[in-house]
């Protein structure tokens, strides 16, 4: 345990949270290492929330410990535990200025008060709101807000940093920014943080670490490349975006899908044993073209413009798959039929299948499309 | 790890190198015994004489207040340290004994200062301040509600106050039922009692008065809202003074007004029989009268709880039951009614209590209809005191409001569809059919003219010489109210009105609020009862919470009766609903992230109250103020049965007149307070608008 925790700065073991009769955290464990960036990401409802706010301090896990630089914080309340929360709201005081709101946590640890002007005004240059201490709450944007209240945070330099899905308040542009800003200053301090979404790319920007939840369970956690390109079960593989999948054969080297052969990615060959699988293919790993072998042959069903793309949907054997390809790369003139060719970097092994011959089960396939 | 946990250890036990707080609440506890009375004084702590105040310190004689404050000296057989926040873990079963003992000790004081008929001295306070700090940094010390102390602290003190100042006083009104003339045990008294012909007769009357009075303000109060929401476009006005006219009269104006228009010699009826030959009756003394008075004074009440409902109506409900081919009766009786049907029936049941527990235009105006509210004055204040009786028809009082409390907060609360503080929707609805309209529009205009007319009569009738007989113009009411010196006539009640007042609603204003924040912010076991507890206030009409007052602080352990505080207590408890209603409001606007927020940034939870809590509530927070210090001004029922003739208050002053039939000084004092609250409101209302005038003009710069 000793050598794990310098590593592993935050520390939750065997949480289990419920409210009443209703179980929202089952048992859960969870590391997060120094001066990285996590993110819970999940469907609303999933527990994320939950095990922010009990890293938080803000609820208390039903059972579990959480450990924080090493120590038991479970049974500490919020202000012992060093931690700073981004809201979701923001919830920055509106009766106090911006100057008022970041200093106010350093008011609370009674410092002298040349040292709190220093620093609020160090916060707010690092977050380019120099000169607006004087303003208030209701007379600055949305990203300003934002940025106030990331500097709140900041400038308690706090261990743990936590973001209660902070971006949700902006629109597409700004969240765009703001995600980079967040990343950089996080990566400027090395402040440990955790982080909640529910926006895929949102968390796939700012991490170094993706811990994708469903019904209060992690379902797989990794770096963003790897849990797209290499899901480990069937809820990943359609949580991470879109996979159609067949029954296949891998054989160490090769994955054979309706009799085509496809090289296998290196991560495959290095973490799977040959036999038969599950195997999904990625949308936009599969291209279109006017000539090929026999066995690569498909019906073209219908073709959607989606601006960046076409959507395709084809018939290939007895699969009716979904493709998504470019929009610079995609030949108009294909209209009925055409051949198709697989990227290996988008396909992955999924569950071992048992070998009785059965057809994938329909439903799975129909949730791609 | 280990070497991790130990560095963090040693932190922490470096930060708890301070003395264990608990000693000096021991300390605090002897000072108070040294100092301080422990006995109480018969006559205040100015007006006793100096060996009487000898004999009520404990150290005087030997006697049991030496065990009551030894007993908890066996504590300081502790650690010389608060323990570490680490180690408070092991030192579990050391927390349960100091709370456990804590409370051992404050049984032992009650019971024993009840057995043995001593009442408790200011001394006790102290004692009983320093036991609860002692539980509360044990309760603190297991971690309950995160060791936060100050929100255990709060809790510790809202459970004691509420169950030393509702619970105890109402469970006492129970107790003189069982007693006989000698003091003895008489169980199957309350029967006799109950099957007295008369008390009979007194129960029907006010089941009959209650009933019609809650239908026909109802009725008369979903006629108004149909007008504000439907019919009206500007309808605030409307509202504001069906929200300001009940709070600002004070009791017994009503009734006298009723009087001065219909009664036996009153103008209406002196018109009535000049034009139609009528001939004079009593008809308006008994049931008439007080129904008259009572649908006057509740119909606002009802108009409040409707209003709100029928603005949370969607409109498209409407609209959708028209485009399903419903006309405008099916609509109404199949969409609106249905809808509404809470509400109403909250409506019903809120102004069926209030009638039950109104004492004061049955008396004006009840002749020979006696009702329950009144008769229990009459056995305590009147010439057959009788306790006995008294605290019968209480009990059977109290039962009906508390059965109909537990009907709304089982019923209705949960089957609410329509949230009286919801979003309010004015969209555009179907306009109602003119003679609706016309005939809602001209009963509104015929009641306030009426209102109108009856305020008129209030305030000119206080300047007639004696009205129906001599209607010149005179000052001599309020000369003789307010001319002959600060010390005759209305102004020692006007004073002492003002400082008790003035003292309760600063206490009403934090309690409520802090009431509030626990049951809004904080999450606990027991919760629920906490919240129907405080709600249970709203239930004890006045008059019985006027006798249980007597009926258990007049005793050992607790001896108040006669005193100012016990004046000021009950204002605080009886209007602590307003400043709890107003907390819940104010904070369920804020968001609980500000709350967490500030807790995040190391501020603790007394700190956030107060420096965002506070601050962002401060509407709500004067406005509980302003409205329970006029509450409280205008509070009868229960004060009668408290005050003596040092602190008698206004409205205890009224009253005397009216019994004693000086109706021209009654409606003089009623007129003047009418004017004092209503310039208190409207300061306070234009306060509020120019400070939210100044926020909107920051905010554009």
């Amino acid at each position: 345990m000793s050598k794990d925790s310098k590593n592993n700065f935050v520390v939750l073991k065997n949480i289990c949270k419920r409210f009443g009769q209703n179980t929202v955290i089952g048992d859960l464990d969870l590391e997060i290492e120094k001066g990285s960036l996590v993110t819970l990401l999940g469907p609303s409802g999933c527990g994320k929330t939950t095990v922010l706010r009990m890293v938080a301090g803000l609820e208390k896990p039903t059972s579990g410990q959480i450990f924080i630089d090493g120590e038991d914080v479970t049974d500490r309340s919020v202000q012992h535990r060093d931690i700073c929360m981004v809201f979701q709201s923001y919830a920055l005081f509106p009766h106090m200025s911006l100057y008022g709101n970041v200093a106010y946590g350093l008011k609370n640890l009674k410092l002298p008060a040349d040292e709190i002007s220093q620093r609020v005004d160090d916060a707010l240059k690092l977050v380019n709101l120099e000169g607006m201490g004087d303003r208030f709450v209701d007379q600055i944007s949305g990203g300003q807000q934002q940025r106030v209240a990331l500097a709140r945070a900041l400038v308690l330099k706090p261990k743990v940093l936590l973001f209660d899905e902070p971006l949700s308040n902006l629109d597409a542009n700004l969240r765009r920014s703001m995600r980079e800003t967040i990343r950089d200053l996080q990566k400027r301090f090395n402040i440990t943080s955790l982080y909640v979404t529910h926006d895929q790319a949102e968390a796939f920007a700012v991490s170094d670490k993706v811990v994708v939840m469903k019904d209060g369970d992690i379902m797989q956690q990794g770096a963003p490349s790897e849990l797209y390109q290499v899901p480990d079960s069937l809820f990943m593989a359609n949580f991470m975006g879109d996979a159609n999948i067949f029954d296949g054969h891998f054989d160490g080297e090769t994955i054979t899908i309706n009799g085509v052969q496809v090289k296998a990615n290196q991560r495959t060959v290095e973490s799977k044993a040959s036999g038969h699988y599950q195997v999904g293919v990625r949308p936009e790993a599969i291209t279109l073209s006017h000539e090929g072998q026999p066995e690569h042959i498909c019906k073209v069903n219908k073709v959607v413009y989606m601006g960046a793309m076409y959507e395709v949907s084809v018939t290939w054997g007895e699969h009716e798959l979904l493709l998504q390809i470019n929009s610079t790369e995609f030949d108009t003139d294909i209209k009925d039929q055409a051949y198709l060719s697989v990227n290996p970097v988008g396909v992955f092994l999924l569950d071992p299948v048992v070998l009785s011959s059965k057809k994938v089960q329909p439903e799975l396939t129909a949730e791609v499309a | 790890m280990t070497t991790l946990a130990s560095a963090a250890d040693g932190r922490i036990s470096q930060l708890s190198q301070t003395r264990d707080p608990v000693f000096y609440w021991l300390l605090l506890m002897i000072g108070a015994f040294v100092l301080f009375p422990v006995f109480a004084l018969d006559y205040g702590l100015m007006e006793s004489t100096s060996d009487e105040l000898y004999e009520a310190m404990g150290w005087s004689s030997q006697n049991v207040s030496w065990l009551w404050f030894g007993l908890p000296l066996l504590l300081f057989l502790r650690p010389l340290h608060a323990p570490a926040r680490k180690k408070c873990r092991d030192a579990k079963s050391r927390h349960w004994f100091d709370i456990g003992w804590a409370g051992f000790c404050v049984l032992f004081i009650v019971i024993s200062a009840w057995v043995q008929g001593t009442g408790l001295g200011y001394g006790c306070i102290l004692l009983l301040l320093g036991l609860g700090a002692i539980a509360t940094l044990g309760f603190s010390r297991l971690e309950f509600l995160g060791g936060d102390i100050f929100i255990i602290g709060a809790l510790i003190s809202i459970v004691t106050l509420i169950s030393t100042f509702i619970i105890f006083p109402s469970a006492s009104i129970f107790v003189p039922m069982f007693e006989g003339d000698m003091g003895e045990f008489a169980p199957w008294q309350f029967l006799d009692i109950l099957g007295r012909r008369q008390i009979i007769q007194i129960i029907k009357n006010s089941i009959l008065l209650g009933t019609t009075v809650g239908a026909s303000a109802t009725f008369f109060g979903l006629l108004f809202a149909i007008y504000t929401t439907r019919i009206a476009k500007r309808s605030a006005f409307i509202a504001r003074i069906f929200s300001i006219l009940p709070i600002v009269t004070p009791p017994f104006v009503v009734g006298l007004g009723v009087t001065l228009m219909l009664g036996r010699s009153g103008y209406i009826t002196e018109l009535m029989v000049d034009l139609f030959g009528l001939t004079k009756t009593n008809w308006l003394y008994g049931f008439p009268g007080i129904w008259m008075a009572q649908v006057l004074a509740f119909t606002p009440m009802s108009f409040m709880i409707l209003d709100g409902a029928m603005k949370s109506l969607h409109p498209s409900l409407e609209e959708a039951s028209y485009t399903l081919r419903a006309n405008r009766s099916q609509t109404f009786m199949k969409v609106v009614m249905p809808l509404l049907k809470p509400a109403l029936a909250n409506s019903f049941l809120i102004v069926f209590v209030q009638s039950l527990a109104d004492f004061s235009n049955p008396l004006v105006l009840g002749g020979s209809f006696d009702v329950l509210a009144t008769q229990i004055y009459f056995y305590i204040a009147g010439a057959q005191l009788d306790y006995a009786s008294a605290s019968t028809l209480g009990a059977v009082l109290l039962i009906f409001s508390l059965a109909i409390f537990v009907i709304q907060y089982m019923w209705i609360g949960k089957r609410s569809y329509v949230t009286v503080s919801g979003k309010a929707y004015r969209g555009d609805v179907q306009p109602l059919p003119s003679f609706v309209r016309t005939g809602v529009t001209a009963f509104l205009y015929f009641w306030m003219a009426f209102t109108l007319l009856l305020y008129g009569s209030i305030v000119f009738g206080s300047f007639t010489v004696n009205w129906g007989v001599d209607y010149s113009l005179t000052l001599d009411n309020y000369i003789r109210l307010f001319g002959l010196g600060v010390t005759e006539g209305a102004w020692p009640s006007l004073i002492s009105t003002m400082t008790y007042a003035g003292i309760a609603a600063p206490i009403t204003a934090i309690f409520g609020l802090l009431i509030a924040y626990i049951v809004v912010r904080q999450q606990f076991h027991g919760k629920k009862v906490i919240e129907f507890a405080t709600m249970l206030c709203f239930a004890v009409p006045g008059t019985v919470a006027g006798v249980s007052y007597i009926l258990a602080f007049n005793d050992a352990p607790i001896y108040l009766t006669g005193t100012a505080a016990i004046v000021v207590i009950s204002m605080v408890m009886r209007n602590v609903p307003v400043g709890i209603r107003s907390g819940i409001a104010g904070l369920g606007q804020l968001d609980k992230s500000l709350d967490e927020a500030s807790l995040s940034l190391r501020a603790s939870s007394f700190g956030t109250i107060i420096h965002v809590l506070v601050p962002l509530l401060r509407p709500a927070i004067l406005s509980s103020l302003v409205y329970s210090f006029v509450r409280a001004m205008t509070t009868v029922s229960a004060i009668i049965f408290l005050v003596t003739p040092e602190t008698r208050v206004a409205t205890a002053y009224i009253l005397n007149r009216v019994e004693d039939g000086e109706y021209g000084i009654a409606i003089a004092y009623g007129s003047i307070l009418i004017f004092v609250m209503m310039a208190i409101i409207l300061t306070f209302d234009r306060l509020v608008g120019e400070a939210r005038n100044a926020r909107t003009k920051a905010k554009e710069i």
